[in-house]
């Protein structure tokens, strides 16, 4: 209905505004300016990649361009448009329709940018979508970090449509994604790396998502609604349909995943904006903090808790005698007829869907005697508060660091960069708290007699200290690899290739701000300086603490070697590292780390170091 | 240097996968999690979920929904959200309510024990009725007895359509059962 009404409003409007010209031939210059255009351009999906460089467009479906030469020749797909536009019975796409049908976000620029009307054909498909999408305004949203999985602390961000008189709910929401079938572990990887996936488009009501990632995955959502106006608007739905409908892409996790590809829909829409002079691998997080921070693109911020959030706001709100009754009810202790308090019940119920418990009868027990008090639910009368992990508020992905420190009594200078992206000692404001994802990192001295040497390598590390509670009884994991000096052999320049992997148990000991762990781990190291390798065994003792701007770490370490006796097979190690938060993105540390002979306690390496980082 | 690159996010990204304890596979920026929700790819609980998606019947459907966020069910086509519904005898103007049903089945079942809830409020919405959703919840709440030992989302539905058909208040007052 409103489609209808737009197009016959659009065609008065042109009828007015357009004085017919008798021809339509547009001058060869025009046409290669327009086609150069940036966006035209970004209405094609013009750009470099970290795979592919030459300027041609990253969509890889031929049903995409009309010209042949469509993906590398912009202005070609130009001509062949006009063409298509101006002649509705040549069938285009995948669909083959007229490409009034196939193309109506390239139709609505050119038509702007000519100041000329195109014939109109009928749209069946393309009006039932803009039916359903047709909106008000349009929101970015990010979903945070999946508990205990520290590789999801990149997010995800969706479109959500938002129409005036549709419960939220049901507002349209399009979301770009692989379709990755049955494959697993390492071949989903790869084949995730090196684009060999197509990515998607799927359109869903919200509740969908709120589904998959509020109640099935527990994560919060973030709604940010974009500042567009009623044009923008409807020019990005109109692009999305040409994408979903016929634009098909090879998803590339690092670089053309969910986020680019929404980041591009929407710089068809606002071209201002410039999102894809940004950055080349685009992290959700960043986005984010692109359009509410650098561009002032953000109207209002939303916010939706995740079922575990909730759960721990409603559990916080239940006295003592409540929190034993919920607790003998889960044991099959007490019968759910036997509570008088609506709050154990209605925590019951988010309880049992937050784990996921397969005892359908306790389920039904819990909701038949509930159906019966006819109280509020717990849900409207219980504040849940906001997450900490706003995507804007954290620090930007990468880093340099400058300092200097002693290492055994020699002073060194320390230059350091690492391309993302949080540790235990950032500030955990906008992230998974007590989480650690770091991807590749160099760290370079410069000490006395030797210049600049390679202190560490790291190619990645990861540590997951989620606390183990009556409700989950979760392991904590870490896992790093590396290449680093071998400090314990008395060489400056002796590297090493080193591995790790421990799992362990993690504790809040007395509030939520701090955790405490215990860890077994193993690992492994290699090179030339040990004279082939040693594998050992440690037990770790980790905390990590967070208040207001400080953040603080402690690690103590007791290491058994096998098959090595270039040490004491037997040693001690510590760390201790102090940060203070100076602004979001600059940052000073303090850290001092020592290495001991477990029975005399004789230092064998100590090493105190003060730096600087600043994250862009 | 680019490749450099990809190499080692592969090896690193290989060791997260291996590392996961809960066996869930990891995906960089989201994790997956193959939706506990019935029937991806398979089996037939009701409507919406998880099998004979066509490209035919979902406007904008392909064929699995497998996403770097696990397998997603496919929940929907808006309006021609038909998938399904077919073999249960369910007429077109109610296949958006039933969808609706069957994917929100957990939480719709409990917030209709609570009496009300914004799922509630989706129900009133979807089924097109006029009448308040307190009253809705209300009335679906005080005959929970008939909706409570639902098997799924579709007996649910059906469980409901029944009662708003019977009750004097609500009967009439929802479009798509008219």
């Amino acid at each position: 209905m409103m489609t209808k009404n737009w197009l016959v409003s659009s065609i008065l409007l042109c009828g007015l505004l357009i004085t017919p010209s008798s021809s339509h031939a547009q001058s060869e210059n025009e046409l290669n300016n327009i086609g150069n255009s940036r966006e035209w351009k970004n209405l094609l999906h013009y750009g470099d990649g970290w795979l592919i460089s030459e300027d041609q467009s990253r969509a890889d479906s031929s049903h995409f361009f009309i010209s042949q030469q469509g993906k590398t020749n912009p202005v070609s797909e130009l001509k062949a448009d006009l063409e298509a536009f101006q002649n509705p019975s040549l069938k285009t796409g995948k669909e083959q329709t007229s490409a009034v049908c196939a193309f109506p976000a390239r139709r609505k620029f050119l038509e702007k940018k000519l100041n000329r009307k195109f014939p109109d054909a009928d749209c069946p498909k393309l009006n039932v979508y803009l039916d359903e999408t047709m909106a008000d305004a349009v929101q970015l949203v990010f979903s945070t970090a999946y508990p205990n999985n520290p590789g999801s602390m990149f997010g995800h961000t969706f479109l959500k449509f938002i129409q005036k008189n549709t419960p939220d709910l049901f507002q349209p929401s399009a979301s770009y994604a692989a379709f990755v079938g049955h494959d697993d572990g390492f071949i989903y990887m790869t084949r995730g790396l090196f684009g060999g996936y197509q990515g998607a488009f799927d359109l869903t009501p919200y509740y969908a998502k709120i589904n998959e990632y509020v109640r099935s995955e527990s994560r919060d959502l973030w709604e940010y609604e974009l500042n567009l106006d009623a044009d923008e608007v409807r020019t990005l739905t109109l692009h999305l349909w040409e994408l979903q409908s016929n634009a098909g892409f090879d998803y590339y996790f690092f670089d053309e995943n969910c986020s680019y590809v929404v980041l591009r829909a929407i710089e068809v829409a606002k071209p201002e904006w410039n999102l894809m002079d940004q950055k080349l691998f685009t992290i959700p997080g960043s986005t984010v903090r692109t359009l509410h921070s650098t561009l002032n693109a953000i109207r209002k911020t939303g916010f939706r808790p995740s079922l575990r959030r909730k759960l721990d706001a409603f559990i916080s709100s239940l006295d003592q005698k409540e929190k034993i009754e919920l607790d003998q009810l889960m044991n099959g202790e007490l019968k759910a007829e036997a509570i008088q308090s609506s709050a154990v019940l209605d925590t019951a119920m988010v309880k049992i869907q937050y784990l996921k418990v397969a005892d359908v009868a306790l389920n039904r027990e819990v909701q038949h005697a509930r159906s019966k008090l006819k109280t509020k639910p717990i849900e409207q009368i219980v504040m849940v508060p906001v997450g900490q992990n706003q995507p804007e508020q954290g620090h930007s992905p990468s880093m340099v660091s400058l300092g200097g420190g002693f290492s055994d009594q020699k002073p060194h200078f320390t230059l350091g960069y690492k391309f993302a992206f949080h540790d235990l000692l950032n500030n955990d404001q906008g992230y998974e708290p007590f989480s650690q994802i770091d991807f590749p990192s160099i760290h370079l001295r410069v000490i006395e007699g030797k210049g600049l040497i390679l202190d560490k390598l790291g190619l990645v590390a990861i540590t997951s200290l989620y606390p183990w509670t009556n409700l989950e009884k979760s392991r904590s994991w870490k896992l790093a690899l590396d290449i680093r000096r071998a400090n314990d052999l008395a060489c400056n320049t002796c590297m090493i290739a080193h591995g790790d992997i421990g799992f362990g148990i993690a504790l809040h000991p007395f509030t939520k701000k701090a955790v405490t762990s215990f860890f077994t781990s193993v690992y492994s190291e290699a090179g030339k300086a040990l004279d082939g390798a040693r594998i050992g065994t440690k037990v770790e003792w980790l905390s990590v603490l967070q208040a207001g701007n400080f953040k603080g770490l402690a690690n103590l370490a007791w290491g058994l070697d096998a098959f090595q006796n270039k040490r004491n097979a037997s040693f001690w190690t510590q760390e201790t590292g102090i940060a203070y938060r100076i602004n979001k993105d600059l940052e000073v540390r303090a850290t001092f780390n020592r290495a001991s002979h477990v029975f005399t306690s004789a230092a064998t390496h100590t090493e105190s170091q003060l730096t600087l980082h600043q994250y862009f | 240097m680019k490749t450099n690159l990809a190499l080692i996010a592969l090896l690193s990204l290989s060791f997260l996968t291996n590392a996961q304890a809960a066996g869930a596979k990891s995906a960089p920026y989201s994790a997956p999690a193959i939706l506990q929700s019935g029937s991806v790819g398979g089996g037939s609980d009701g409507c919406g979920l998880g099998w004979q998606v066509t490209d035919k019947k979902t406007m904008l459907g392909t064929t699995t929904r497998g996403t770097t966020n696990g397998l997603v069910p496919p929940t929907l086509g808006m309006t021609s959200g038909t998938i399904g519904c077919d073999q249960h005898d369910i007429a077109k103007k109610e296949q958006k309510a039933a969808t609706y049903v069957v994917a929100n089945y957990q939480t719709l079942s409990n917030e209709l024990a609570q009496g009300s809830g914004e799922t509630v409020q989706g129900l009133a919405f979807v089924m097109g009725c006029t009448s308040s959703s307190q009253e809705l919840g209300r009335a679906l709440q005080n005959n929970y007895g008939k909706i409570g030992s639902a098997q799924n989302g579709f007996e649910l539905y059906n469980g409901v359509r029944q009662i708003i058909s019977t009750d004097s208040a609500l009967s009439g007052q929802c479009a798509v059962l008219n």
